[in-house]
């Protein structure tokens, strides 16, 4: 089991205590608050690989018809730097990867469709490995990472709604207002429910992230066929984002630290939630026949 | 030959979409299928819908789109085989280890990928077609050119959304009604969270005023003025949404794409696109628009400020019979209406036909001045023959 995190900048990377870094492509990631240029991945690449770490390239949003030529053109960019891994959600790049003889070097995150075994195998016969949807149960999960092919995002506010709209600026359009609501955190709150959630919209759509920082840690000793562990620093500022990556990377070297170092991680942030992990959804309103 | 398919919300839809015009239906059971409120075919009624469907040509395609936890593989090869013996068409999926299981128990069954899988070029539409799949529901953000464009380049067949409702979300990439209410969206739980009302605020400073709200709903897509492109391009199927939907609704619905689609292939050309306008309203409860069709969507495709649909009431009662000599027509009563009340009668084979109703009795024969009651009995003396399944609504349906 290794550790991954998303990079928030060009500064700092040596207090990124990962095995890992994944860098969001400015053209082909869905949101994260922070992704770079091509050059800036070059740059970000060399200091990985001088670095002993995996590097990753986020290329996971979802890909238009017109677009197909450029994003292939990217990755063959970034094929020629040799990076270790891409993270992507559209078939369109297992597709390309495939044809390149590539698979292993994916990482397929569609963030809510591998909800059993089979999703995850059937991607064991590319060679490749997939993230493991975050709403699930703890004993769901067990059954997943069975597969030997699984990451998982264990730490971090979760990406939970993907729209292509632009529903922020289309209420400004709507308002008849300048606002400045996109490119910037904003929160929603559901007028009779008192939880608050992000809400942000870039060029590339609109995304919502769970009310909590999602914290998945004690358990991690119980799903060691996980391949990789991922912290989502979307939101969180950089300093505590170092301090959670010491705590994992202590727990990595010994699970028998898990108690004391979970007391540890409450501290940095106290808005951390177990989210699904022991509460198993519903399909209906209770009374709904 | 393109196909016109039609939501079936349970046996009397499936009945209404097929005998209005459907080329087929989807369906969901009690097991597998998203609408999880709408999904209440048991394989008795599956069998007994493929069967009334056969007679009219009709295929029937069966929902099998949740996105499936451990739990949900349990009875699934038994399922299989049933709806296969039942006379089913093809499963619509948004799974492949459940893709792998149909193609091993069941590989009769056509497979249709899913919308919830959001697939929106030709280079994803490829792979699924070497993971077997005959067609493709397209996500519901891809234009017309980008449709056009992946036709040109892929073998798949594919379907389009043309009525309905829209996810303000990629489908499949929502979790809103999962995190607030504990439903599952993907398995069938949606609790529709885009349409609430949110408090929207920058850096603790509301956005609005105290009584406003955003909203993130979308309007329902409404594709009346794309079908030809569509046609053109080879688009195969044209996919109407809303199993939970009236009868009435599905009736007025299909039977409206299916006249503009029949024009068109007759004709090569469309008369007058305002009449079908028009008889889409006679239906529709909600604000509707085009969607990403023609382009990025707008805040005109977005619902503000809505925040209830209004139910219709144009629905005034179903034929279930109609006497030659007497040319007494018994009917259901589905909403009130009274003697010398102007109304309009369609059907299947019947064109909109005004009519004033003279006579109107109970079903003891006892005279009437109004219909009151739900579901009541009630006969009237009509002029002109009328059919089992034809439909009675008001006729100033604008006013």
């Amino acid at each position: 089991m290794k550790l991954l995190v998303d990079l928030k900048g060009l500064d700092n990377l040596e207090k990124y205590n990962a095995h890992g870094l994944i860098a969001a492509s400015l053209e082909y990631s869905t949101h994260n608050d922070k992704s770079f240029t091509l050059d800036e991945i070059k740059t970000l690449n060399k200091f990985a690989k001088a670095n002993n770490k995996i590097f990753i390239v986020n290329i996971d949003r979802i890909i238009e018809e017109e677009e197909l030529e450029a994003v292939y053109n990217y990755i063959d960019k970034l094929l020629e730097l040799e990076i270790d891994y891409f993270i992507y959600s559209d078939f369109a790049i297992l597709s390309y990867f495939l044809k390149k003889k590539l698979t292993k070097k994916l990482i397929y995150d569609p963030k809510t469709m591998i909800t059993n075994y089979y999703e995850a195998d059937f991607h064991n016969s590319y060679n490749s490995l997939v993230a493991i949807n975050n709403e699930l149960t703890l004993s769901e999960i067990k059954e997943v990472v069975k597969a030997k092919n699984t990451m998982m995002e264990v730490y971090g506010f979760h990406q939970m709604f993907y729209s292509r709209r632009a529903l922020l600026s289309n209420y400004e359009k709507f308002r008849g207002e300048e606002l400045g609501l996109t490119d910037k955190k904003l929160i929603i709150e559901e007028e009779k429910r008192d939880h608050s959630y992000p809400i942000y919209e870039s060029k590339h759509g609109t995304f919502i992230y769970t009310s909590y920082i999602y914290c998945l840690f004690k358990e991690l000793s119980e799903l060691k066929d996980l391949v990789f562990i991922r912290v989502n620093p979307t939101f969180l500022k950089e300093e505590k984002v170092f301090q959670v990556l010491d705590i994992y990377s202590e727990l990595l070297e010994d699970f028998s630290k898990a108690e004391e170092l979970y007391e540890k991680l409450k501290l940095v942030d106290s808005r951390i939630d177990s989210g699904f992990l022991y509460k198993k959804s519903v399909l209906l309103k209770e009374g709904v026949k | 030959m393109i196909e016109l398919l039609a939501p079936a919300g349970d046996l009397e839809k499936l009945k209404v979409a097929v005998m209005y015009g459907a080329d087929a239906v989807f369906i969901g059971g009690k097991k597998f299928s998203l609408r999880a409120r709408a999904s209440n075919f048991g394989i008795k009624e599956i069998r007994e819908g493929c069967e009334f469907a056969r007679k009219y040509n009709a295929k029937v395609y069966v929902t099998m789109n949740i996105v499936p936890h451990s739990e949900d593989f349990e009875g699934i090869e038994d399922y299989l085989v049933e709806l296969v013996d039942a006379g089913v068409t093809g499963v619509i999926i948004s799974s492949i280890a459940y893709a792998n299981i149909i193609k091993k128990i069941a590989p009769t069954l056509e497979l249709h990928l899913s919308t919830q899988f959001s697939a929106s070029n030709s280079e994803t539409i490829k792979m699924f077609e070497e993971l077997g799949f005959s067609r493709v529901v397209l996500a519901r953000e891809t234009s017309l050119k980008q449709i056009e464009e992946i036709k040109k380049k892929t073998n798949a067949e594919l379907e389009i959304f043309i009525h309905g409702g829209m996810c303000v979300a990629y489908s499949g990439r929502c979790m809103l009604s999962n995190h607030m209410t504990n439903r599952d969206a993907n398995r069938g739980g949606c609790a529709h969270s885009c349409r609430w009302n949110y408090k929207l605020t920058k850096d603790g400073v509301l956005q609005h005023q105290e009584d406003e709200y955003l909203n993130m709903g979308s309007k329902d897509l409404m594709a009346i003025n794309a079908i030809t492109k569509m046609i053109d391009i080879g688009v195969k199927s044209l996919k109407i949404e809303g199993r939970m939907k009236s009868v009435y609704y599905i009736a007025t619905v299909v039977r409206c794409y299916r006249m503009l689609i029949d024009e068109y292939l007759k004709t090569g050309r469309l008369e007058n696109i305002d009449f079908y306008i028009q008889e889409i309203q006679k239906a529709e409860t909600r604000q509707a628009a085009t969607g990403f069709l023609h382009n990025k969507v707008g805040p005109n495709e977005q619902l503000y400020n809505v925040r209830n649909d209004v139910p219709t009431k144009e629905f005034l009662g179903i034929v279930l019979a109609y006497d030659d000599e007497t040319q007494i027509a018994t009917l259901e009563q589905r909403n009130y209406f009274e003697i010398n009340e102007e109304v309009e009668f369609f059907g299947p084979k019947l064109k909109n036909t005004n009519f004033v109703i003279g006579e109107m009795y109970d079903e003891e024969m006892n005279e009437l001045d109004v219909a009151r009651h739900p579901k009541q009995i009630i006969k009237i003396k009509v002029p002109f023959k009328l059919k089992p399944w034809d439909m009675l609504r008001k006729a100033n349906y604008a006013n």
